[in-house]
């Protein structure tokens, strides 16, 4: 700048003049100025020769005249480039229909996530994840730790609960074609979230170290023998050919490190696809007139998600109180399996289809079955042409009655001959 | 459920009406703009509402986080205080060395100075460092900050504010038993 002013250093301007507000246009060349006068306040072309354009460059934060709080302006100047993207945001609309009720189940599974998270690290304060002081700690959590069975009580139940919202949330947006482009991403995402949940109860399982999760593992990590391969991979999840207190570290890094990173990375793409395609109607709504309106997202769906949530944790709290779960026997390598026992809930289906399958080979069928099913399922948006193009497809909705009416019946009958 | 956002709020008027259909207005009526709406707005109902919700809400959170702070508070250890306990074999101590014990939530540094046994606590009083017998120099060190005492836990100099807590130490048959003082 000086070079293109000679006079900079006579009478008392400062060599550089005050740089204009941020976002006004630049006056044309500070080495225009008048060694007499004090701004630099003509924008002609040097005594040097040298021609500067007046410079107009485009406003670096068009949201600072915004009427918002000066805290609110802060981040405004600073977060100005994330603004487009929240006002995209505020736009979403969730369309109000007779079946509405069933966007609730989404959040809900969402919200008990979060309970997860903030119970599970609760836990990890006293929680000691070796053979000798699992059960010692769990047993020490319940009994001791002020409210220590409150905590593991909710992260107890809200595992099941969250496991049962992810359940309702998959079927409905399944019945409702609400995978059908654009949204098969979210149908994928959301197919690897649910199995991500069903890994961290399988992995959380194991931990509290008593006869039950110890039996419940031995059996759960037994099954991929049959597979070609198969005790390469039973070896890498227990740690060593059996269930020991290898597998209870490999169960326990699963649970806190492993699965957690996944399902928020998976969760982010769920979310985020959540927002940018926004909530999907039933096919041939629109078209039917159907749609009652459509309410914004931010705040009013939130609010009432909220709703949901509040109810949900009610539902929380209550069942940790009056259905406690059972602190059981320490493990023991040594002692026979308790009479009666069965995986948790979420794996009765397959757990009676591998009962039911008795002839030789019948568990390798089972398994082979239930992979290719569970494949397809992860896919339908991919299969389900007619509902890419708006149309009904009720082949696709059979199959999902088949898939549900399958889980629902051999569910009813681990439970009637088990009991709960 | 009826529009939670602050209606008052300049910026959030602004923002209305930007992008949405007219028919998305919450529980304004389909088509009806939403400055229409507002008319009806019975804003003194609406802020006792929200001081209801707002206390409610504050003691919902109260009463959650109320266990969760219990919780992480650390449970007190019950372990009984005895006035003096066996704690190993007197041969455990080598001659002109040193070998500290826990009794009861003490840990004691038990000095043999050619046969006689001492016992002081082994935490230093500067920082809580574990201190150790020097035969060379006749004394107590504490490496962390050059702290020193003397054999009976006497300051000799260093940062440390307290001298260290005698105990009493005696043998037994071969019975190592450390009391209090």
């Amino acid at each position: 700048m000086a070079e293109n002013n000679q006079n900079a250093s006579a009478g008392n301007i400062p060599a550089k003049p005050k740089p204009a507000a941020p976002g006004a246009a630049k006056p044309a060349s500070p080495g225009a100025a008048k060694p007499t006068t004090p701004v630099a306040s003509k924008p002609a072309a040097s005594t040097s020769g040298v021609y500067k354009p007046p410079v107009d460059r485009p406003d670096p934060n068009p949201y600072r005249d915004n009427r918002v709080s000066p805290l609110g302006a802060w981040f405004q100047e600073r977060f100005y480039a994330v603004i487009p993207i929240i006002d995209y945001l505020k736009k979403k609309e969730v369309p109000k229909h007779r079946l509405s009720f069933w966007y609730y189940f989404g959040g809900l599974a969402l919200f008990f996530f979060i309970i997860q998270i903030v119970t599970g690290l609760l836990l990890l304060q006293y929680y000691k994840p070796t053979e000798a002081a699992a059960f010692a700690s769990f047993v020490f959590i319940q009994k001791v730790v002020p409210y220590g069975w409150l905590i593991r009580q909710i992260h107890a139940w809200s595992a099941n609960l969250m496991a049962m919202m992810a359940f309702i949330h998959m079927f409905s947006t399944f019945f409702m074609k609400s995978y059908r482009k654009p949204r098969e991403l979210m149908w994928v995402s959301g197919f690897i979230l649910l199995v991500l949940t069903l890994g961290f109860g399988f992995t959380g399982y194991l931990l509290p170290w008593n006869e039950l999760a110890f039996f419940a593992t031995q059996v759960g990590t037994e099954t991929p023998k049959v597979l070609p391969g198969g005790a390469l991979l039973v070896s890498l999840l227990r740690g060593g050919e059996d269930v020991s207190g290898e597998t209870l570290t490999r169960m326990f890094s699963l649970h806190v490190v492993l699965l957690p990173g996944l399902i928020l990375l998976l969760l982010s793409l769920h979310l985020t696809l959540v927002q940018i395609l926004g909530t999907s109607a039933p096919i041939g709504y629109k078209e039917n007139g159907m749609i009652k309106g459509y309410e914004k997202f931010f705040p009013t769906f939130l609010a009432k998600d909220g709703i949901g949530w509040i109810i949900g944790f009610a539902l929380l709290v209550y069942l940790a109180a009056v259905y406690p779960w059972g602190i059981g026997v320490q493990a023991n390598a040594l002692s026979p399996a308790p009479v009666g026992i069965k995986p948790e809930w979420y794996f009765w289906a397959e757990f009676q289809m591998l009962k039911d399958l008795k002839f030789e080979g019948g568990e390798l069928v089972a398994i082979i079955l239930l992979t290719i099913g569970g494949l397809v399922w992860a896919v339908v948006p991919f299969l389900d042409r007619k509902a890419s193009e708006e149309q009904k497809s009720p082949i696709f909705t059979l199959l999902g009655l088949g898939v549900l009416a399958f889980l629902l019946i051999n569910t009813y009958r681990v439970f009637a001959e088990y009991g709960w | 459920m009826a529009q939670q956002g602050n209606f008052k709020s300049p910026s959030r008027l602004g923002a209305l009406g930007e992008g949405a259909p007219v028919s998305s207005s919450g529980s304004v009526p389909g088509g009806k703009p939403r400055d229409g709406g507002l008319k009806g707005v019975d804003f003194e109902r609406r802020s006792f509402l929200g001081k209801i919700v707002g206390g409610i809400g504050a003691a919902v959170a109260i009463s959650t986080l109320y266990p969760v702070i219990k919780y992480i508070i650390p449970p007190s250890e019950t372990a009984t205080s005895v006035k003096e306990l066996v704690v190993g074999k007197a041969s455990e101590v080598p001659l002109k060395g040193f070998k500290i014990f826990q009794f009861n939530k003490d840990k004691i540094l038990v000095v043999n100075d050619n046969g006689k046994l001492t016992a002081c606590s082994a935490v230093c009083t500067h920082l809580g460092c574990l201190v150790h017998w020097d035969n060379a120099q006749n004394l107590i060190a504490c490496p962390c900050h050059g702290a020193k005492y003397k054999q009976t836990g006497e300051i000799i100099s260093g940062p440390q504010p307290l001298p260290l807590a005698s105990f009493k130490v005696r043998v037994e048959g071969e019975k190592l038993i450390i009391a209090k003082a």
